[in-house]
């Protein structure tokens, strides 16, 4: 390289160096000193029920939130600042530092990891289908699903639904993703889908609310099963940007306590979970991370 | 009565996520409409640099997504340490995608005032600013509002993108009642009257701006 070439590069040099140097540093402020010290904490919700949503008259409720505040509130963070993303945004929205904690019952999954911290897991669930009353197509599992080339698919795009349709063989055309379980409800009603695919507890929520006789819960619904026979769970964690580790770590022994003393089932019982959905011993965000 | 009432109590919410979308909509229009004027004069500048600066800034902000403009600084400035408040961000990030079509209304419509008549001005002896000011600009706005009514309800109704980065206007605030109260018909149903409602003054008050810039021609 020339001379004056060096010259023109230097700068432009300096500054991809200083852009690839700024992440992080933005966040180089430790959350967890500072959500103790204001007693308020920014949580990332995707405005689902049951897991975390405004209410109509715009107070936060949904079991994942109202966990979040009962780990904290011993620390003294008694104030929950809501803000309600796409499920999408959450995780850049964390990494942006918009929020501390994701509260919106993000599974724990090995991609996710990759991306930000997660506690141990809240709650688990197994998933079901909606379809329009009496079932038209007559499945009754993904895998019947998969074998019917005439049956299309619903879910929420980024959920970690979408991963368990594909890894299930569900061709990309017959999977059509909507932006929330409400909008693939609507999908449902307008026959744009036959069936839509969720956890069971949020289509348990969904299908209440919507309180409409034309769509149905798919009964009995077979789960999905692992290699070595369980059944294929989703684990719900809160999330943490990569260098909290100091707030994840806090979080994790208030989760222990919180189910060893039974309250969390109880908090949970409030919105429709009950004993199943509490996590199975000795699962870890380290072990779902590894996949 | 349950029927009655129901649409009713939905409207509150809807009203506060209105009031957002119509202060996003004004205050993005301000900075718009100067945003497009100094673009458009920058871009009739003696300046080559400044010439080709702003052809730029109109191809980049009008040929890329503002919904992808919008999760850039939204999400991705703050970690090279840049982080603008949301409402902020939803200002900046419409008003320059907005600004790069109105700075080529602005443009074609200083166009539409021909040579003849700048050679006139300078013949009459008056300076740079006065041809502008009494002679040019006049005559622009009255080719150029008619395409800026356009762009505000466009900008209005855009005002929907924002939803992506935690503002709950109205668009956000029916998905928001939706989730809660599961009765999306009355729901959309309400916030598309909202929509009209808000647009329709928009369209008045500009259709009056226009017979106020063409006053002069009576």
């Amino acid at each position: 390289m020339s001379l004056k070439l060096a010259a023109i590069f230097r700068p432009a040099a300096l500054v991809a160096a200083a852009l690839a140097a700024a992440p992080g540093a933005a966040v180089a402020q430790d959350t967890l000193a500072r959500i103790t010290g204001e007693g308020s904490v920014r949580i990332g919700i995707a405005n689902e029920r049951p897991y975390g949503y405004v209410e109509t008259d715009g107070t936060v409720a949904g079991a994942i939130p109202d966990i979040v505040r009962a780990a904290l509130a011993p620390h003294g963070v008694t104030e929950l600042e809501p803000q309600i993303v796409d499920f999408n945004a959450l995780i850049p929205g964390l990494n942006a530092d918009r929020f501390d904690i994701i509260a919106a019952g993000m599974y724990i999954n090995p991609q996710r990891c990759e991306a930000i911290a997660f506690t141990n897991p809240l709650t688990r669930a197994g998933y079901g289908f909606a379809a329009k009353a009496g079932n038209p197509t007559g499945v009754h599992s993904v895998a019947e699903a998969v074998a019917n080339p005439e049956v299309t698919v619903g879910t929420q795009t980024g959920s970690a639904q979408v991963e368990a349709l594909a890894s299930a063989g569900l061709p990309a055309d017959r999977t059509v993703l909507f932006a929330n379980a409400t909008e693939a409800l609507a999908g449902l009603r307008a026959d744009r889908v036959d069936v839509i695919f969720f956890p069971g507890l949020e289509l348990g929520a969904l299908l209440a609310t919507a309180n409409d006789p034309s769509v149905e819960r798919v009964t009995p619904f077979e789960q999905a099963r692992t290699e070595s026979g369980e059944p294929a769970y989703g684990y719900a964690a809160f999330g943490v940007r990569k260098g909290d580790e100091g707030l994840r770590d806090l979080l994790n022994t208030e989760i222990a306590r919180l189910i060893e003393s039974g309250e969390l089932l109880e908090i949970i019982s409030r919105y429709g979970y009950g004993e199943d959905e509490l996590p199975t011993p000795g699962v870890t965000a380290e072990s779902l991370c590894a996949g | 009565m349950e029927a009655l009432l129901g649409p009713l109590e939905l409207l509150p919410q809807l009203l506060r996520g209105a009031r957002i979308t119509l202060q996003l909509t004004l205050l993005t229009a301000v900075l718009a409409f100067f945003l497009s004027f100094a673009v458009a004069f920058a871009r009739n500048a003696p300046w080559k640099w400044l010439r080709y600066a702003t052809v730029a800034y109109v191809e980049i902000f009008r040929g890329t997504s503002a919904l992808v403009q919008l999760f850039f600084l939204f999400f991705i400035l703050p970690a090279y340490g840049l982080s603008l408040p949301p409402m902020l961000t939803a200002i900046v990030a419409l008003g320059l995608n907005m600004s790069a079509y109105g700075s080529e209304i602005v443009r074609g419509a200083i166009a539409t005032v021909g040579q003849d008549q700048r050679d006139a001005a300078r013949a009459l002896g008056l300076t740079r600013v006065q041809t502008w000011r009494t002679v040019i600009l006049p005559q622009a706005m009255v080719v150029a509002l008619p395409s800026f009514g356009n762009l505000l309800i466009e900008l209005l109704k855009a005002t929907s993108l924002v939803s992506l980065i935690t503002i709950t206007e109205l668009t956000f605030a029916g998905r928001q009642m939706v989730v809660t109260t599961g009765r999306d018909f009355e729901v959309w149903a309400l916030v598309l009257v909202l929509y009209f409602a808000m647009a329709w003054p928009l369209s008045l008050l500009v259709a009056r701006a226009e017979a106020r810039a063409a006053r002069f021609r009576r």
